[in-house]
């Protein structure tokens, strides 16, 4: 008896239960999407939504405006601040297209993205960082200039510099092209508080000797300040040296990395790496740097601890006034120079490569609207909206920086001098990353351990044939 | 005697000790239960005279329910379907509910990564997943053959040594101190086990921020204070960057402290009291006898403490960033390095089976350490 209580006890709470449940089930998907939602935020460093307001519902609507497309747009450059401003004028100027944004960090999207392509997600635009991604990613990319051709107002070759396409060209291994590129970036560039110099009563340095004299004149006058400020991280020096091999002989880097006949344990390269590992040596460069992550040394320099900051073009945004105004960003009087010479008998140089690719998935339902963007962004209007941050050189056909952009003749020199190397570059900025990392802990080890510059030249040479890098495949 | 009766007649003396019912799962042995009887008795009367134990006065409710309890036990004449066990043994497919989802989930993200990572690793592949060569185990010779791995590979172990050291040493000191019932024992729990409890990522990263040579927070008080002789380049010289990494782990000595802690908690306090009697001061009581006491929590601190060391990713990466010129990288820092700067995601998949397949070594030493730990109990 108390065994079939039991048993109807149970049935009842059954009963009651799955009635709670009916009743909670018209909520159930939007609080799981809720959660979804929170997690993903959660996970992704920067995750974001940019989207035109809906259109205004009629009240008697005779005819229904189509919907417009929502194009998917994974990136994670440029900034946030600069994508949105760009998207609303893009949307503003194509109603009948939305643009989703996502926005990752620059390592997480190095990772994400190859495995999202691999598993179909919904992506209509996909950015693709240049040098070994567009190989890792190819495959799962469409062609570009027959998109164009069919899609676009203008062939891509009418709108983009032959340069960028030609580097576009050059990282696929069958030679098409899967990317239009936004711009061109180099490294290493140096950047220049112009107040501080004219405190110290120096010029902006050109030579090795120019920069002894700013370091002692910093160290007599203002010893609170950072002379020379950058990230000792061992890509960054690994850029630097690179730079001087570039100064002493303009194509050494291409000449190593195309397996046209260069190799590191070469006069030149050792003599690069001497100059720039004696820098150390003789207070040039302080070794207070090195244990400077990425962004402690633009912290410093953005508040005036430091006369000089060495970083790539990409940092070129400090130079702009609304760049300057929307970030916050106090100093107003900079300048900017390739990097001054280490070497001498050298010339100013950079690497400079194409960077910042757009790419269409080939899963994309939307192809026509992702060429229209791409066009857009690349050599259509949008390249006003975005170069005010000037992050890029952009690599549209024959344009020019609005001077606007420039508060001081010295910023605009200063970056009228970056163009000029960026538009004439030693070798091509298509690096071996994970060597990179080899080759700068190589440069530290000798700067704190006195390892021979010789000795260090051989073994990269050596790690580089191992087979272990991506310069192999 | 099986382990059956090992276990039942563990669980009697629980029962004896706490008042409570513990074999609704497990069926009596009558054939034991006599001899079973007289071996709780005795140890009772053991227990009695060694802690001085007093009964306490048991009031007629809970004498009721204790006999109540008893006659639950007694053996019990059965037949028919009266007699049967209210609870059986699970079948296969109560094990199959029980432990269903945790086999499909270790299915899932543990034999499926592993078998995963296995079959790249002989690959030529990037993280595309698309093309692959095989290359048999090329991957593996150049990982052998490259001495960043190898000075990896044996950080760690310098590193999971620091730990244990310290864990043995300063972790067994505290939590022995603050078993005795030291003065703000609430205050050292907090400050040695919050650093355990904290985000890794987070306390490594204050670490390298009050380390920065020339604005870390260490060396602008050590200028202040008139110190300036002992302001250091902490990240940049090779050897205290080393040293910064043994101080984090060491920071880091929670864990160890609560294993310690909670052994400490087990121990007859009437081997101490006897030991006081007989004169013995603190050091032989800590050394002399709680220190071999507790040999088996000093296997369990050292096997988790290298076990520790190859997932201390987070306290490298945000601290050094295995630098300088990669003095401080491990093993993890190292796969990570190859995993998102190159494109051959075989070799890094190489890296990783190796670095697995070393911690499932210790980890089998672990098991077979305590299974003869607890043959020995």
């Amino acid at each position: 008896m108390k065994l079939r209580q039991l048993l109807m006890a149970l049935l009842a709470l059954t009963l009651f239960a799955a009635a709670c449940g009916d009743g909670d089930s018209a909520e159930q998907p939007a609080t799981t999407e809720a959660a979804v939602a929170t997690t993903e935020a959660a996970e992704e460093p920067v995750a974001t939504t940019v989207a035109a307001e809906e259109p205004p519902t009629t009240s008697a609507p005779e005819e229904e405006p189509a919907e417009p497309v929502t194009l998917q747009f994974w990136t994670w450059f440029p900034p946030e601040a600069t994508m949105e401003r760009v998207i609303a004028d893009f949307e503003a100027k194509n109603p009948d297209i939305r643009i989703e944004l996502t926005l990752f960090e620059s390592t997480a999207y190095q990772d994400r993205l190859p495995l999202a392509l691999s598993s179909g997600d919904s992506i209509d635009v996909a950015a693709v960082q240049t040098s070994t991604m567009v190989n890792v990613v190819r495959s799962y990319l469409d062609p570009l200039p027959p998109l164009f051709d069919q899609h676009a107002s203008a062939a891509l070759a009418d709108g983009i510099a032959p340069a960028a396409l030609s580097q576009a060209r050059l990282l696929a291994e069958d030679s098409e092209i899967y990317i239009a590129p936004l711009g061109f970036l180099g490294s290493a560039a140096a950047y220049y508080n112009v107040d501080l110099l004219d405190e110290l009563g120096i010029d902006v340095p050109r030579t090795r000797s120019d920069l002894m004299a700013m370091v002692e004149a910093v160290e007599s006058q203002r010893p609170d300040l950072l002379p020379i400020s950058f990230t000792g991280a061992n890509w960054f020096l690994d850029e630097i040296v690179l730079t001087v091999t570039e100064q002493i002989s303009p194509g050494f880097f291409n000449s190593v990395r195309y397996d046209a006949g260069g190799s590191w344990n070469s006069p030149t390269f050792a003599a690069a790496f001497e100059a720039v590992t004696s820098a150390f040596e003789d207070g040039i460069f302080s070794l207070d740097v090195l244990d400077l992550d990425y962004g402690r040394p633009i912290e410093i320099f953005q508040q005036g601890g430091a006369v000089m900051f060495l970083q790539g073009t990409w940092e070129s945004g400090i130079l702009s006034a609304p760049f300057r105004a929307a970030n916050g960003i106090e100093m107003d009087n900079v300048t900017a120079s390739p990097l001054p010479l280490l070497v001498e008998n050298g010339s100013p140089s950079i690497r400079a490569f194409i960077e910042v690719g757009l790419a269409v998935p080939s899963h994309s339902e939307h192809k026509a609207e992702a060429v229209r963007f791409i066009e857009y962004m690349t050599s259509g209007d949008g390249v006003d909206a975005w170069v005010t941050d000037l992050f890029a050189a952009p690599a549209r056909v024959g344009y020019s920086v609005p001077q606007d952009v420039f508060t001081t003749e010295l910023a605009a020199s200063g970056f009228a001098e970056l163009l000029a190397v960026l538009s004439d570059p030693g070798s091509d900025r298509n690096n071996v990353s994970d060597f990179s990392a080899v080759a700068g802990d190589a440069v530290i080890d000798t700067i704190i351990s006195g390892t021979p510059v010789a000795e260090q030249v051989e073994f990269l040479q050596s790690e580089w044939e191992s087979g272990r890098y991506s310069n192999v495949g | 005697m099986g382990k059956r009766e090992v276990l039942e007649r563990r669980l009697r003396v629980v029962e004896r000790e706490y008042g409570v019912s513990l074999f609704c799962g497990i069926e009596p042995m009558e054939e034991s239960r006599d001899e079973e009887s007289r071996d709780i008795g005795r140890m009772a009367q053991e227990r009695h005279q060694s802690h001085r134990f007093r009964p306490k006065k048991v009031r007629p409710r809970d004498r009721r329910a204790e006999n109540d309890m008893q006659s639950e036990r007694a053996p019990k004449r059965r037949s028919g379907r009266r007699d049967r066990p209210l609870t059986r043994r699970p079948g296969l497919r109560g094990f199959a509910i029980f432990f269903g989802p945790l086999f499909a989930f270790y299915a899932v993200f543990y034999f499926f990564s592993f078998l995963f990572l296995i079959r790249t690793s002989f690959q030529d592949v990037s993280l595309s997943l698309r093309n692959a060569i095989d290359i048999g185990w090329t991957n593996y010779r150049l990982l052998i053959e490259d001495p960043r791995f190898l000075d990896a590979l044996k950080n760690n172990f310098v590193f999971a040594g620091a730990s244990i050291l310290a864990a043995m040493t300063i972790g067994f000191f505290m939590a022995v101190g603050l078993w005795a019932g030291v003065r703000g024992r609430a205050f050292f729990y907090a400050a040695f086990l919050l650093p355990s409890l904290m985000p890794i990522a987070l306390v490594a990263s204050v670490f390298r921020t009050m380390l920065e040579a020339r604005f870390g927070a260490v060396n602008e008080f050590l200028r202040n204070v008139g110190l300036e002789a002992l302001a250091q380049r902490w990240l940049v010289d090779p050897d205290l960057a080393y040293g910064v990494i043994i101080i984090m782990f060491v920071y880091l000595i929670g864990l160890p402290l609560l294993y310690y802690t909670s052994n400490l908690a087990l121990i007859n306090t009437s081997v101490l009291e006897s030991a006081v009697l007989d004169g013995a001061g603190p050091v032989r009581i800590m050394y002399g006898m709680l220190y071999p006491l507790m040999k088996n929590t000093h296997k369990t601190v050292t096997l988790s403490t290298v076990l520790i060391s190859f997932r201390a990713f987070d306290i490298v990466f945000f601290s050094t960033g295995g630098g300088p010129a990669g003095a401080t990288q491990i093993t993890g820092t190292y796969v990570y390095n190859f995993t998102t700067s190159g494109t051959n995601v075989g070799f890094a998949s190489a890296a990783a089976v190796v670095v697995l397949l070393i911690s499932l070594v210790v980890s089998a030493v672990q098991l077979r350490i305590y299974r003869q730990a607890g043959a020995d109990q």
